[in-house]
């Protein structure tokens, strides 16, 4: 796997992950279990079942595994997501708008996986 | 824990999280859990070994808010420091610190910031925990001894590749001093020890004070010879303290290092001062291996004896005594030996004393008592003619059956006679005082016949024959072995031990010409490997039927 690769062509940055995750190898080790990571699925079945409470804890978890790949665009979604779905900002909510939210995390975590499959076919 | 690394408890619910935490803090050895609930649960084992919590705030089942809740009911993990992974909302932080959290991170996880907020945290915890302990002893401002294990197993951590002596002085028998002189005294006593190795010691060494009567020092051992530290030591203190009965001796430890743990050091340093402190003469001992595997063989002992007697483990051998003049069976002696399932055949010196120090001796001998009486039923329903067999009782049997008509009834659950068992006492008993001899007295009046085990060896003047009620005494075996030498020596205990109405019995005797001997000076039973070796059940069986038959 060309990691540098990989985090350009999902628009992650690199330099922060080098720096969070300190080598290649154990990136690399992390990426591809992230393909096995149930939390898109779980966050995907909140919001189909309208429970937006699990649905903010996963996307809240999505955004924080996010971070620590320093997958950049994925994470700046989840963050979008998990702030609408904070369980303070309840008065407000407006589920459609949360699924139209949701749709965006989708792409990013879509490609994500996607790259991490084409990178280890190579 | 074995290794020296310090523990952290991970309570994250995403399994990808909690391996960015681990590859993070590669130093420290991490438990983990998926949710609030599973880390009480690991709590409740580890909280001891528990350094510090990383805590993720928004987990399934058991959040990080009701973590703390409950966590922070527990006294005993105060002490344990926890960093909340937050998503770095302020609302959040602060309702965490009002609960107890002690710290925050967020994700994304930097390595330099995790390891800076763990490190100084664990530290802070540290330094806290030593200074709620006392530091200094009140008395002679030596270290505690918490403080100096704290201190020497720090050591040992920060170099694990040096290696170390460390030496327990021990005052011999404080407890008489105080008697003797006063607290006031003896305090005194302490505080001039102290003052002397503070003079004595460089630096380099450290030291500090165990229990009433006792200092411990630790050095590199490289660095200095503990002989002439020792020395150098023993010739001040006892320049300063100048006290009649007053003396002091040393265990000494030497070439310990970091894979060992302080607790031992100090439990083997321990062991040496009681084994030395009995020998006037010796008032330096050294730790060898030696000593390690005679420790761990008694570990194993303790460890196993109530099972082994559960297990039946603990059998016994007979060993035939026969008229000196006709040979005919006239008795035996009933010996305990310990087969043990993986060790085999444990000899007797390496248990006996270790029961009779810790009073299992008394469940071991109630035990052979009954096997004895058990055989000897069996015996006599097969038909076969049985002699007397004597059971040991040792002193800590003495002072520990307070009735002993448990021994009439073991005798009646299998019916049989009292004349059928003696018992054997050792002679060193006549050391320890009336308590002692009255109760041989009310055993002796209950109709049993008693032996006295070991006589002549060493402590029992014949002047003993009067104060103790007894039937027979047994000749030590060091009398056969120098039977050209003693002969007149045993030719007077017997005839006086027949003027007064007790019949003797040798032991040890191997040869026809001891025999021959022992006949000729009137000794009246004989035991030994001339007739037999102790023997198991069976084998006696077909030893009481072969000579039955003949």
């Amino acid at each position: 796997m060309d990691v540098k690769e990989f985090y350009d062509s999902i628009g992650g940055n690199y330099d922060t992950a080098l720096k969070q995750l300190m080598n290649d190898n154990f990136i690399q080790k992390m990426v591809e279990k992230f393909l096995n990571d149930p939390t898109f699925q779980n966050l995907s079945i909140a919001l189909d079942n309208d429970d937006f409470e699990t649905a903010f804890r996963e996307a809240h978890t999505l955004k924080g595994v996010a971070l620590n790949f320093a997958f950049k665009r994925l994470s700046d979604v989840s963050i979008i997501l998990t702030d609408f779905l904070r369980p303070e900002n309840s008065t407000s909510f407006n589920p459609e708008k949360a699924k139209k939210i949701f749709i965006d995390v989708k792409v990013e975590y879509e490609n994500v996986i996607q790259k991490i499959n084409e990178q280890i076919k190579k | 824990m074995s290794d020296n690394k310090k523990t952290i408890l991970i309570i994250e619910d995403n399994e990808l999280n909690r391996e960015f935490l681990i590859n993070i803090l590669e130093d420290y050895k991490c438990l983990e859990a998926e949710n609030g609930k599973v880390g009480l649960e690991i709590l409740k084992n580890h909280a001891d070994d528990i350094s510090l919590i990383l805590l993720d705030v928004q987990m399934p089942v058991m959040n990080g808010y009701e973590f703390l809740n409950e966590f922070s009911l527990h006294d005993m993990y105060k002490s344990i420091p926890v960093i909340v992974i937050t998503g770095s909302k302020i609302s959040e932080e602060e309702k965490c610190l009002q609960i107890g959290a002690s710290d925050f991170i967020t994700k994304p996880y930097i390595p330099s910031v995790v390891l800076k907020r763990v490190e100084a945290l664990i530290r802070l915890r540290e330094s806290i925990s030593l200074l709620n302990e006392v530091k200094y002893d009140k008395l002679t401002k030596t270290y505690t001894s918490n403080v100096f294990t704290h201190y020497f197993s720090e050591l040992l951590k920060t170099h694990p590749r040096r290696k170390y002596t460390c030496v327990l002085i021990n005052i011999k028998s404080f407890k008489r001093l105080n008697d003797l002189y006063g607290e006031e005294k003896c305090n005194e006593v302490l505080v001039s020890i102290a003052s002397t190795m503070r003079s004595v010691f460089d630096n380099d060494i450290l030291y500090g004070r165990f229990s009433s009567d006792r200092f411990a020092f630790v050095f590199e051992s490289k660095s200095h010879d503990y002989n002439k530290l020792i020395s150098k030591l023993k010739k001040q203190i006892y320049d300063t303290v100048n006290l009649k009965y007053f003396s002091i001796n040393f265990a000494v430890y030497e070439n310990v290092h970091g894979k060992m743990q302080v607790r031992t050091i100090l439990n083997s340093l321990y062991y040496i001062i009681n084994s030395i402190s009995n020998q006037y003469n010796v008032d330096v001992g050294c730790f060898t291996q030696k000593d390690l595997e005679e420790l761990e063989y008694s570990y194993f002992v303790i460890e196993n004896m109530v099972k082994g007697l559960d297990n039946n483990e603990f059998k016994v051998f007979y060993q035939p005594k026969h008229n000196a003049k006709t040979k005919e069976l006239c008795g035996a002696e009933a010996l305990v030996r310990w087969n043990h399932p993986s060790k085999g055949l444990i000899p007797p010196s390496k248990f006996v004393s270790i029961f009779e120090q810790n009073g299992f001796v008394t469940k071991i001998d109630l035990f052979i008592l009954n096997e004895v009486c058990k055989n000897l039923r069996e015996w006599i329903d097969k038909g076969f003619k049985v002699c007397p067999v004597s059971v040991n009782l040792s002193r800590k049997d003495l002072m520990q059956i307070e009735d002993f008509s448990i021994f009439d009834q073991t005798l009646n659950k299998y019916n049989i006679d009292k004349k059928l068992i003696h018992f054997e006492i050792t002679e060193s008993l006549c050391e320890y005082g009336d308590d002692i001899l009255e109760k041989v007295r009310i055993i002796h009046n209950m109709g049993y016949l008693i032996e006295i085990d070991d006589f002549g060896n060493g402590y029992s003047s014949l002047g003993i024959i009067a104060d103790i009620p007894m039937d027979y005494i047994k000749l030590d075996m060091t009398f056969a072995q120098h039977l050209e030498k003693q002969k007149e020596v045993v030719k007077t205990i017997i005839s006086m031990a027949h003027a007064m109405g007790v019949k003797t019995i040798a032991e040890g005797v191997e040869t026809e010409s001891q025999l021959s001997t022992l006949k000729d000076l009137k000794c009246d039973s004989i035991q030994g490997y001339y007739f037999s070796k102790p023997i198991p059940h069976d084998d006696f069986e077909k030893y009481i039927k072969k000579l039955q038959r003949s």
